[in-house]
């Protein structure tokens, strides 16, 4: 019942702020004729305001870079902060205190529940077990990132980072060259560049192809990371501009309701996607028992 | 004759009509495979969410493709 009213307030909010959506839509077009469907944000209406207060350099530094500094920062601070007093809390309570083994508290844990669901979760997706546990909080931080990100845009009058390549391509590229630096460390260098020919020690017909297999490899390897950004880009910017297409259709009635779900649903997918991906990826520059290039291409 | 505005939302729709004939299949098949073994489901599931991404990241190319050319639509 609360939740009802919850969410009819917040397309309420949506729905009347669709007129000064329009206004700044066409304000905010790139090259003329542009039409594409954007909420109003806090960003857009600070920058406007500096500009009209005629501070021009603030008012473009902000509108350039509101989607990576300022609402990641919004979201991403407050949680990373809170994570880490939580964290220097609880390490400093267990010098002290013998019984300090049993968690206390709300905050405690809240981080514990959240800590142990992306162990699991990273521990599931990498398929090493004992050795996965290094890599947890990588793993965990991205689900995290990613997630939070992409929930920000149904707020209204937020945006989500993740909705500008910018932001993807930069998580994307973070994860090409954690792959890549797991496997030379992993396999070592010569390893890495035999690994990347498809050779195996083993089995002499992988070196004869393996002229063959090396650019196809490389290609490969390269591709992962435009994959990674556009299917994420893709998704969560189509989905704000689904919602955004829909706030004014009637005036004043949340039409866009039913695809607020939907957009909570595809957040959590696409961020699932991409971190298992990430995490297919690290398990396939590694040595495990049965993997043997299971899910290998782009 | 606009051949632009044309092609573009056909291009979407070509694109959807490949995924969704792709991912009906491996959906399929992840379901027989979740009714014959009950107890691996989380498993399957996990490799179904994985391959689903996959097919789904080609439409969002061709949406890409789309939101690129916008601006020479007239």
């Amino acid at each position: 019942m609360s939740l009802m009213f919850i969410v009819n307030h917040l397309t309420l909010l949506n729905s009347s702020t669709f007129g000064m959506a329009v206004e700044h839509a066409s304000e905010n077009a790139e090259s003329g004729g542009e039409k594409s469907f954007e909420l109003t944000n806090l960003v857009q209406l600070i920058s406007q305001w500096l500009e009209k207060t005629g501070n021009e350099k603030a008012s473009n530094f902000m509108h350039l870079f509101e989607n990576p500094i300022f609402f990641v920062s919004f979201i991403i601070l407050p949680i990373a902060i809170w994570a880490i007093v939580t964290y220097r809390r609880v390490t400093r309570g267990a010098d002290r205190e013998s019984r300090a083994n049993i968690p206390k508290g709300f905050n405690q844990n809240f981080w514990e529940m959240i800590v142990q669901g992306l162990a699991d979760f990273t521990e599931q997706g990498l398929g090493l077990g004992e050795r996965g546990r290094s890599y947890v909080p990588f793993i965990g931080s991205l689900f995290l990132f990613i997630l939070l990100n992409n929930l920000l845009g149904l707020i209204p009058l937020f945006k989500s980072p993740t909705s500008s390549l910018n932001t993807t391509l930069g998580l994307a590229i973070v994860v090409f060259f954690t792959v890549q630096i797991h496997g030379i460390r992993a396999l070592g260098l010569f390893g890495w560049i035999l690994h990347l020919a498809g050779i195996e020690r083993g089995n002499p017909l992988t070196y004869a192809f393996a002229i063959l297999m090396f650019p196809l490899h490389v290609l490969s390897e390269l591709i992962k990371p435009m994959s990674l950004s556009l299917r994420l880009y893709g998704n969560i910017f189509g989905e704000d501009l689904l919602l955004a297409a829909f706030v004014g259709f009637v005036a004043f009635v949340p039409l866009q309701t039913p695809f607020y779900f939907l957009a909570i649903l595809t957040s959590f997918i696409q961020t699932m996607v991409f971190t298992l991906l990430a995490c297919s990826y690290l398990a396939s520059f590694s040595h495990t028992p049965e993997s043997h290039h299971e899910v290998q291409h782009a | 004759m606009d051949l632009l505005g044309l092609s573009l939302p056909l291009a979407v729709g070509i694109a959807a009509l490949g995924s969704g004939w792709g991912l009906g299949r491996a959906i399929e098949a992840a379901m027989n495979a979740m009714g014959r073994q009950p107890e691996a489901i989380g498993r399957i599931q996990t490799a179904m969410l994985i391959g689903c991404a996959f097919i789904e990241a080609l439409t969002i190319y061709a949406l890409v493709a789309v939101f690129l050319l916008q601006s020479k639509l007239s």
